[in-house]
C-alpha cells in the first residue's frame, strides 16, 4: 500500500473518531433496524414520482424501493449492488464501471448507465461531459442512504433530459435520523486478491441544525481476470491476465440543514466522487497494465424550502457541479509505457430551479417549476504524449459550442377524478398530468408529457395506467470528441436527442397480510436511438448516430413476504426488445436487441435467528442468455454479423451474508460483524465486451465486514 | 395490453432476407475481417451491381430468367482461409468467384480455381504474379496490376516532383513486397537513390498497440525527398501519426512527400491521419472523378447505401457486370463459355476486331441486354473507366495522382488513356 493511501485511511479514521464523540446517544438499536414490517414496506413514502411525498401505491409510476434496512441486511457495498436486486434492471460490468440497462435496453459501447437519470436527493449526478452515471462505490457512501427510489419508465415530463427510461433517486439520511456514528471496515478476497474498504458516517441534530457527513474509500483489486474469447477466435490465452487491476473509489457526502418555522428550511449538501481505476477491459486499451482512469465528479447545492402562504410549498435551489480528470490520469492504449494518452475534458455547471406547488387538499395538487442549467464544457480532446512529455493533439472530432444552456418549465396536476368531473363513482381514481418544455441551445425544443391514472380498487389493491414521453440528450462527448486511437470514436455534431414513448400498466397490492406484490407491463418505442455504428463506408472511425428504433415490451413482477422470521423477495422480469435499423445489405431489418437478457429472476431471503443474534441472508439471480455486442458479433461472423449472432450463456449467481444483529464488544455502542460470500458456487459467467472478447465476471468473493456504532 | 403487445409485429424479428426463385450464384470473397470498412464497401459495390441487374430483369438465356445471387465469404487475410472458403463455394457448385481483396490471398485462390475450372475475377488483388499465371484464361481482375501503380508512383515522384532520394516503408507480405520492389527498382532506374528500404510485420493484430519506433527510426535515419508507404488504409493513418509522434518528420529541413499506395480511403485518412503530414501526402488511384461513369456509379451507390464508395468498390461493381455481360453473350453461366467473351464485352479494339461495338455505360443493363440479344457486341465502360481486358486478363486503366488540399482530395495528374 502506498504512503498516500495509508495517509488517506488514517485521515478517515481520525476524522471519524474525533467527531463521533460529539454525537447524541444511540436511541435505535441495531436489531430494531431489522424490524420493519411488511405493512411498513408497503407504505413506503416516495418523493421521486411527482417531486412530492406520496405513498408508493399512489405514485403514478412503476416504482421500487431499496431501503436502508435492506442495504444493511443484504450487505450491499455500493448503489449498483442494491440496484441489481430490482426487477427490470440489468447491470453488466467491464470492471471499470457498472453499466445499468433497463427494460430490455442497454446503452452499449462506452455507456455507463446513461439511459437513466441518477440523482441524489433530486440533484443529477452524472458526469455531464458524457452523461454517464458512475454508480459504483464512488457515487455515495452507502451508509448515507436512507432509501433508493427506482422509477422504471419515463420521467422527462418532470425531470427533463435523460430521465429517459428510468430514474434512480437516492434519498439520503438526515443527521437526526441517523442517531449514531459508525465506522465500517471490510476486508475482502476478490479473485484471490486482498482488498479492503473503509467508511464512516456521523451526524446529529442540535436545535435547528441537522448535520450529516459520510465518506468511503476502497481498494478493490480485480487482477487475474482473463478476456473471454469470442467463439471461434483465439486472440487471448489463459496467460493474458489483468494486472494491478485496482480501483480506488472515494466518495464523500455532506448535508447541513437549518430549519426554523418562520425562516423555512435551508439545506446545503455536497457530494464528491473520485473514480480511480486501472480499467484493464476497455475497448481502446485492453490489458495495457498502465491505464489509470481518474476522474473527479461532484456538486454543491443550496436549497431553500418554505411555505410562504398556506398550502403553498416553494423550493428554490442553486447548485454548482463540476467534473474533470485528475492530473495523474493516464490512458494507455498499449503496453508501451513510453507513449500514452492524456485528455482534456470537463464541465462546470450551474443549476437554478424553482418549484412551487399548491395543495388544494390531501390529493389535489398543482405544481409548476422552472429550471435553468448552464453547462460550460471543455470538450473531450485526447493527446498523445511521448516520453519527452510532448503532447500532440490527436486528429478527429470537431470544435463545439462550449456553453450548453437549457431552460425547462414544467406543469403538473394531480387531481381526484370524482371532484374534477363531478362523478362520485370515480372517487378512488386519481389522475396525474404533467407537461414539460425544454429549450436547449444545441438541440432545440423538446416537449414531453405524461398522463397517469391510479385507481384504488379496495384498501389492498390498486391499479395504474400511465403513458409518457421522454428524451435523452446527446452528450458533448458524443457530439464533439476526437479519437483516442486512429480509427477510434469521433464525435458527430449532428446528433439529435433519443426520444421514447411508454405505455405502462401496473397492479399493486397485498394478496394476504404478509405477502404483497407489484406487477407491471410496459411497451416502449424509442426513436432516434443513438448507436455507436460499426465502421463502414468512407471511414473506419466509429461515430454515434441516430440510426435505429427500438420496440420493447415486457412484464415485471415483484413479491415481498414476511413469514415467521423470514423477510423474502422474489422478482421476475421478461422483456422482448426489437431493434429496427437499416442494414446496408439487408436494408430494413428487425432484430433482437443485443446485450440484454430476456428473463431475469432475482430472489432473496433473510432469516433472523433472534435467539442467536444472527441474520442469514441468501440472495440469488438467474440471468438468461443475452446476445453479444455488435462489435463482437462482427468477429464471430464477419459476413452475416447483423443476423447471425452468438449468445452469452445464462447463469445463476448466489450470495450469502451472515451478520450479527445485537453484538456489543465495546462499551460505546453496538458492533456489527458480517461475512458475505458473493458468487457462492463460483459460477462462471460473462458480461458482453466490445472489443473482440467478453468479460469474465468475478468468481467466489469473500467480504468480512466490521462496523462499530459509536 | 398484454394481448396488444403480444400481437405487435414490431416485436417480431425480420431479417428481410432476399428471396431468389431462379438464381445464378456468384461467390464474392473479401478479407472483410481484416479491413472491414473498406472490404464491406467493396462488397456493397458488387451488391449494387447485382441489384441493378436483377431490377432490370436479370439474365436471360435458354428462355429462362435468372437473378444474380451473391454469396459473400470472408477470406480473413490468409491464403488458407481464402482457399477454404473458395473450396466451400466450389463444393456448393459455385464456379464464378469475384475476389479476393488481398494479393496475399489471391494466388492460392487462383490456383484452386484453375484446378477446378472455376473462373475468378479479383477486384482488388494487384499483385503482378496474377498476370503471369498459367490460368487457362480463368483468372481475371478489374483492378490494375501493381506493375502499373509502382512504375507510375516512382516516375511521378522522380520526374514531376524532382525527388532524388526515397525511403520505402512496406508491409511485409506479398502485396507490400511486390509493390515496394517495383517502386524501388523503377526509382533507381530513373536515377534516384533509395536510402532505406524497411518493412513492418504484415500480421499486426492491433495497430494501436504496436510500437513502430524502431522501424521508423531506421527508415528515416537520413533526410529524403519522398517517403513511400506501402500499407493498408488504417495502417497509413496510424503511420502518419507515428512518424510525427516520434519527432521524425518535423525535424527534417525540407518536408518530404509521403507517397501512399493505391486503395486508400479518403475520409479515413483525412480523419485519422496526422494533419501536418497530410499536407504532403500524395497517392495514386485508378479511378477518377472526371469519369462520368464513375460519378454515375458513385451517385447510385450513395443513394443506395448512404455513404460514398471506397476505392475498389467500383472494381467490384465492374466485376459483376463483366460476368453478367459475358453470361448474356455466352448464353451460359459456364466459366469456360464466359471466359471467351470477357475480352469482347470489355472493349476489344486493341485486338483489331472489325465488329462494331456499342458502348455501354454504368447501369445500362437493359440496353446492353437488348443489344446482345440482337447479336451485336458491346463495349462495357465501367465505373472504374474503360476496362479493355488485355490478353492476361488485366485491365488497361487510366491512373490519377492525387493530393490533399485543405482536407479535400484533389487530382493532380493523369496517366493512361
Amino acid at each position: 500500500m502506498s504512503k498516500k493511501k495509508r495517509r488517506l485511511i488514517l485521515l478517515f479514521l481520525l476524522f471519524a473518531v474525533s467527531n463521533s464523540f460529539s454525537q447524541e446517544a444511540d436511541s435505535v438499536t441495531t436489531s430494531s433496524l431489522f424490524d420493519l414490517s411488511l405493512e411498513d414496506l408497503m407504505n413506503v413514502e416516495i418523493v421521486s414520482a411527482v417531486k412530492q411525498s406520496q405513498n408508493i401505491t399512489d405514485a403514478p409510476s412503476v416504482v421500487s424501493v431499496v431501503t436502508e434496512n435492506q442495504i444493511k441486511e443484504r450487505g450491499y457495498l455500493s448503489v449498483d449492488e442494491a440496484l441489481n436486486s430490482i426487477a427490470g434492471l440489468d447491470i453488466i460490468t467491464d470492471h471499470y464501471q457498472p453499466n445499468m440497462g433497463i427494460r430490455g435496453i442497454n446503452g452499449g459501447l462506452r455507456s455507463w448507465s446513461r439511459l437513466l437519470k441518477v440523482m441524489i436527493d433530486g440533484q443529477s449526478v452524472s458526469f455531464r461531459s458524457n452523461s454517464d452515471n458512475y454508480i459504483d462505490a464512488s457515487l455515495i457512501p452507502i451508509e448515507a442512504i436512507e432509501k433508493i427510489e427506482i422509477i422504471r419508465g419515463p420521467n422527462s415530463a418532470l425531470y427533463g433530459k435523460n430521465a429517459f427510461l428510468g430514474v434512480v433517486n437516492i434519498i439520503t439520511k438526515s443527521g437526526s435520523r441517523l442517531k449514531n456514528a459508525s465506522i465500517s471496515h471490510y476486508l475482502a478476497s476478490i479473485n484471490e486478491n486482498s482488498s479492503f474498504g473503509l467508511s464512516t458516517i456521523w451526524g446529529g441534530k442540535r436545535e435547528h441544525i441537522d448535520f450529516l457527513f459520510a465518506s468511503s474509500y476502497a481498494q478493490i483489486d480485480k487482477s487475474g481476470l482473463t478476456p473471454y474469447n469470442v467463439p471461434g477466435s483465439n486472440i487471448y490465452s489463459e496467460f493474458d491476465k489483468a494486472q494491478d487491476n485496482e480501483a480506488n473509489p472515494l466518495s464523500t457526502f455532506l448535508k447541513l440543514t437549518y430549519e426554523k418555522e418562520n425562516i423555512g428550511k435551508i439545506v446545503f449538501d455536497a457530494n464528491q466522487q473520485i473514480i480511480n481505476s486501472h480499467a484493464e477491459f476497455l475497448d481502446w486499451g485492453t490489458l495495457t497494465h498502465n491505464n489509470n482512469i481518474s476522474i473527479f465528479n461532484g456538486y454543491e447545492r443550496l436549497t431553500y424550502t418554505k411555505n410562504f402562504f398556506e398550502n403553498f410549498n416553494t423550493v428554490f435551489s442553486f447548485a454548482h457541479a463540476s467534473g474533470k480528470p485528475l492530473k495523474h490520469e493516464i490512458l494507455d492504449t498499449d503496453a508501451d509505457p513510453s507513449e500514452w494518452i492524456e485528455r482534456d475534458v470537463g464541465y462546470t455547471s450551474y443549476d437554478l430551479s424553482a418549484d412551487v406547488s399548491y395543495s388544494f387538499d390531501e390529493i389535489n395538487n398543482f405544481s409548476v417549476g422552472i429550471d435553468y442549467t448552464s453547462d460550460i464544457h471543455d470538450h473531450q480532446k485526447y493527446y498523445t504524449v511521448n516520453s519527452a512529455g510532448i503532447r500532440t493533439l490527436n486528429p478527429g472530432g470537431s470544435e463545439g459550442i462550449k456553453n450548453f444552456n437549457n431552460l425547462g418549465i414544467y406543469l403538473q396536476m394531480i387531481f381526484n377524478a370524482a371532484e374534477f368531473f363531478n362523478f362520485s363513482y370515480l372517487n378512488d381514481l386519481t389522475l396525474t398530468a404533467g407537461y414539460r418544455f425544454d429549450y436547449h441551445n444545441i438541440y432545440g425544443d423538446v416537449l414531453t408529457y405524461r398522463i397517469a391514472a391510479v385507481y384504488g380498487i379496495n384498501d389492498k389493491l390498486s391499479t395504474k395506467v400511465m403513458y409518457g414521453t421522454s428524451f435523452n440528450a446527446p452528450s458533448p462527448v458524443q457530439l464533439y470528441t476526437n479519437y483516442i486511437v486512429p480509427g477510434g470514436i469521433v464525435g458527430n455534431p449532428d446528433l439529435q436527442p433519443e426520444r421514447a414513448k411508454t405505455l405502462e400498466w401496473a397492479f399493486i397490492g397485498k394478496i394476504i397480510d404478509n405477502l404483497n406484490f407489484n406487477t407491471s407491463v410496459f411497451y416502449t418505442e424509442i426513436d432516434n436511438k443513438i448507436e455507436y455504428l460499426l465502421p463502414y463506408g468512407q471511414t473506419s472511425n466509429i461515430t454515434a448516430e441516430n440510426v435505429s428504433n427500438i420496440y420493447s415490451a415486457g412484464i415485471e413482477t415483484e413479491l415481498n413476504a414476511n413469514f415467521y422470521n423470514n423477510s423474502a423477495y422474489l422478482n421476475y422480469s421478461y422483456q422482448k426488445s426489437i431493434l429496427e435499423k437499416t442494414d446496408p445489405v439487408l436494408e430494413k431489418i428487425r432484430i433482437n436487441t443485443p446485450l440484454y437478457p430476456s428473463h431475469m429472476l432475482k430472489f432473496g431471503d433473510i432469516y433472523h435467528f433472534h435467539d442467536y443474534f444472527v441474520n442469514i441472508n441468501l440472495e440469488g439471480k438467474f440471468i438468461s442468455s443475452r446476445i453479444a455486442s455488435d462489435q463482437n458479433n462482427f468477429i464471430y461472423d464477419p459476413i452475416n454479423y447483423a443476423t447471425n449472432r452468438y449468445e452469452l450463456d445464462p447463469y445463476f449467481l448466489f450470495d450469502l451474508t451472515i451478520s450479527s444483529t445485537n453484538l456489543q464488544i465495546f462499551n460505546q455502542g453496538k458492533t456489527k460483524i458480517s461475512l458475505k460470500i458473493q458468487n457462492l458456487f463460483d459460477s462462471n459467467h460473462y458480461y458482453p465486451g466490445f472489443y473482440n472478447y467478453d468479460i469474465s465476471g468475478l468468481g467466489r468473493t469473500f467480504y468480512f465486514r466490521f462496523t462499530q456504532y459509536i | 395490453m398484454l394481448v396488444l403487445v403480444a400481437g405487435c409485429e414490431n416485436l417480431e424479428e425480420d431479417f428481410n432476407t432476399p428471396q431468389y426463385k431462379n438464381s445464378i450464384k456468384i461467390g464474392v470473397v473479401g478479407d472483410v475481417s481484416v479491413l472491414r470498412e473498406q472490404v464491406e464497401n467493396m462488397f456493397f459495390g458488387a451488391k449494387l451491381a447485382s441489384e441493378e441487374i436483377n431490377l432490370n430483369g436479370g439474365i436471360e438465356f435458354d428462355n429462362e430468367t435468372f437473378h444474380i445471387e451473391l454469396i459473400f465469404k470472408n477470406s480473413g487475410g490468409s491464403p488458407e482461409k481464402g482457399v477454404e472458403v473458395t473450396q466451400e463455394l466450389i463444393n456448393n457448385g459455385i464456379d464464378l468467384i469475384v475476389g479476393p481483396t488481398f494479393s496475399s490471398v489471391a494466388i492460392e485462390m487462383a490456383e484452386l480455381c484453375i484446378e477446378n475450372q472455376s473462373l475468378m475475377m479479383s477486384y482488388a488483388a494487384t499483385t503482378p504474379e496474377l498476370t503471369f499465371l498459367n490460368d487457362n484464361d480463368l483468372i481475371w481482375r478489374t483492378c490494375p496490376s501493381d506493375n502499373t501503380f509502382g512504375n507510375i508512383s516512382a516516375q511521378y515522384a522522380h520526374d514531376s516532383l524532382a525527388c532524388n532520394t526515397a525511403a520505402i516503408f512496406y508491409r511485409d507480405d506479398r502485396f507490400g513486397q511486390g509493390l515496394s520492389a517495383i517502386i524501388r527498382d523503377k526509382f533507381i532506374d530513373l536515377g534516384g537513390r533509395v536510402s532505406n528500404y524497411v518493412s513492418f510485420p504484415g500480421d499486426i493484430t492491433n495497430l494501436a498497440t504496436y510500437n513502430f519506433s524502431y522501424e521508423l527510426n531506421t527508415l528515416l535515419s537520413e533526410e529524403v525527398d519522398v517517403i513511400y508507404i506501402i500499407a493498408f488504409t488504417s495502417e497509413i493513418a496510424v503511420l502518419t501519426n507515428e512518424i510525427y509522434n516520434n519527432n521524425l518528420y518535423q525535424n527534417f529541413q525540407n518536408k518530404p512527400y509521403v507517397f501512399v499506395n493505391d486503395g486508400i480511403l479518403a475520409e479515413e485518412l483525412i480523419v485519422n491521419g496526422n494533419p501536418e503530414l497530410l499536407e504532403t501526402v500524395i497517392g495514386i488511384t485508378s479511378t477518377n472523378e472526371g469519369n462520368s461513369n464513375y460519378n454515375r456509379f458513385k451517385d447510385n451507390f450513395v443513394a443506395r447505401f448512404g455513404f460514398s464508395p471506397a476505392t475498389y468498390s467500383e472494381h467490384a461493381y465492374d466485376a459483376i457486370y463483366c460476368l453478367a455481360y459475358a453470361m448474356l453473350r455466352a448464353n451460359s453461366s459456364d466459366p469456360n463459355d464466359l471466359k471467351v467473351y470477357l475480352n469482347e464485352i470489355s472493349g476489344m479494339e486493341q485486338y483489331g476486331t472489325q465488329t462494331e461495338q456499342i458502348t455501354i455505360d454504368v447501369n445500362e443493363f437493359q440496353v446492353a441486354k437488348s443489344i446482345i440479344q440482337k447479336g451485336q457486341t458491346i463495349n462495357y465502360d465501367g465505373a472504374s473507366g474503360p476496362i479493355n481486358f488485355d490478353s492476361n486478363g488485366d485491365p488497361i486503366p487510366k491512373m490519377v495522382i492525387w493530393g490533399i488540399d485543405n482536407n479535400e482530395f484533389v487530382e493532380l495528374s493523369y496517366y493512361g488513356k
